[in-house]
């Protein structure tokens, strides 16, 4: 590009000259040429900030200072510091929602993943926690620093990080699982009449009232809400925490367990047309990758049912 | 460029590589510059006092600007600003940021230090249009020049940032999946 014709175009980025048929044509030209002139000019904004802050060298002179004597100054922004948290998410396009109250005194956190979606997080002392779609995780501010406390509602997996003076508690429903280091699955949303704890690697105890459970590896024990029953059983760890992956396993488990399911997981309501729907049995993986569609379309195929798409929910008949 | 923080002096050249695109990370969130320099300057402290124990296999430089991102949503919750932290309806975005996200505030820095190699009279005029949004009729008239050498200044301004900026744009995707 000729100088003359370089200077029209800068011209033109500046709004000082309007496009004309002469040189309409110019950003078509040299497309190549031109990416960086337009990079520099939709970075003003950014570069006017630059040159705004104190030269680098001041700024480091002022640290060093800090950094020789070190002042207590410091002690008193760390007591204010809140909770640190670094969460990514697994998920495309999903979005984390965090809020505060303060309660007792005490504030507190929460993340939650939506309906639709599996997070990932990993909490300030390093315990790494999935998310399944429609569960929240509840946490003190002081987290770590005199306690390792969360409430679950919803369905997580634990990978708690080692540290044998502060023991990692869940607290789901009216039960608590303690534990030092482990990894573990709790699926605790209010809306189940159960709650699922299984036990993956290393060893937690399992309290509810009174009562006081060791659990092992491969081990489940599931806490019926209302009656406060507790069982204890030995299962396919695989089926339990496949969801992580995007994938639910159901053994045995009635439609209305799974159109639970489906409702966090593609975000729609499912109503029954008779009682005597809930209750038939499945036995199969779904995956989330797929579409809700083609998920209902195996369902159909394996049992004799209809699913009718309405406005707001999807109606389950008998074929 | 995986930088240890043993020492002081490793420790001032990797703040003096960061300080600037820590503190435009720190502005996205924070509105006030003093604020967000404040934030930097806590950033690194924190870090410094921290070099023994952080274990960080991944790279310095996007654990740094991620907790500068951390402890400018924690000042915004501090201060009780949650408006400042909808934008645009939607909540503020938790999640670790790579490190590529970070590059147009990468280049912001390099294009700032580049207008600091312009000649004066040029630079002058570049910023007048660049920074202060004045047009090149009213630079011509505070600058007593004709409006045809404020094109032709422009022109070359922008010549001369573009050579200094070319390898590096166009580098810079390379760059950030290497550090990454």
């Amino acid at each position: 590009m000729d100088q003359n014709r370089w200077e029209t175009w800068v011209s033109l980025l500046h709004g000082e000259e309007s496009e004309s048929e002469d040189n309409s044509r110019l950003s078509e030209e040299s497309e190549k040429e031109l990416k960086v002139g337009h990079r520099l000019y939709n970075s003003r904004e950014r570069v006017a900030q630059v040159r705004r802050l104190k030269p680098v060298e001041s700024a480091w002179d002022e640290l060093e200072k800090n950094l020789s004597t070190r002042q207590p100054w410091w002690n008193e922004i760390l007591k204010y510091a809140a909770i640190f948290v670094i969460a990514f998410l697994t998920a495309a396009g999903a979005f984390w929602t965090f809020q505060s109250a303060t309660i007792e005194n005490e504030s507190w956190a929460s993340i939650s993943a939506p309906n639709g979606q599996i997070s990932n997080v990993t909490l300030f002392d390093g315990t790494n926690v999935w998310l399944n779609a429609g569960s929240t995780l509840t946490y003190k501010q002081s987290f770590n620093k005199n306690n390792r406390e969360v409430v679950l509602e919803g369905e997580a997996f634990f990978a708690v990080t080692k540290n044998e003076g502060t023991p990692f508690i869940v607290h789901a429903g009216t039960s608590e699982i303690q534990v030092h280091g482990t990894e573990f699955n709790v699926k605790a949303y209010s809306n189940d009449s159960k709650i699922a704890t299984v036990l993956v690697e290393g060893e937690v105890e399992f309290r509810t009232g009174q009562q006081s459970l060791m659990m092992a590896p491969g081990e489940q024990v599931l806490f019926t809400r209302n009656t406060g029953k507790v069982e204890k059983s030995k299962i396919n760890i695989e089926e339990h925490i496949a969801w992580k992956g995007g994938k639910i396993y159901f053994n045995d488990e009635t439609l209305f367990t799974l159109a639970q399911q489906l409702e966090r997981w593609y975000e729609v309501k499912f109503a029954f047309a008779n009682e005597e729907l809930k209750s038939y049995r499945f036995t199969g993986v779904i995956n989330k990758e797929r579409s809700l569609a083609y998920t209902l379309e195996i369902i159909q195929k394996i049992r004799k049912v209809k699913f009718e798409f309405n406005k707001e929910q999807i109606l389950v008949k008998d074929e | 460029m995986n930088v240890s923080l043993e020492n002081v002096s490793s420790f001032e050249l990797f703040f003096k590589r960061n300080y600037h695109i820590s503190c435009l990370v720190a502005l996205r969130y924070v509105k006030n510059t003093e604020v967000a320099e404040d934030i930097v300057q806590e950033t690194f402290m924190y870090l410094w006092q921290k070099r023994a124990e952080l274990k960080i296999n991944k790279n310095l430089k996007s654990y740094l600007l991620n907790a500068v991102k951390n402890r400018s949503i924690n000042y915004l919750q501090r201060e009780r600003q949650f408006d400042e932290l909808l934008e645009g309806g939607s909540l503020v975005d938790l999640r670790e940021e790579p490190l590529d996200s970070f590059s147009d505030d990468e280049l912001a820095v390099q294009i700032a230090l580049s207008i600091e190699v312009l000649p004066s009279q040029c630079r002058k005029i570049f910023l007048l249009a660049y920074q202060d949004n004045l047009t090149y009729s009213e630079i011509a008239t505070s600058l007593n020049l004709s409006k045809n050498t404020i094109k032709t200044q422009m022109g070359i301004a922008y010549k001369i940032l573009r050579g200094q900026l070319k390898n590096y744009v166009l580098n810079l995707l390379y760059i950030f999946r290497k550090l990454n």
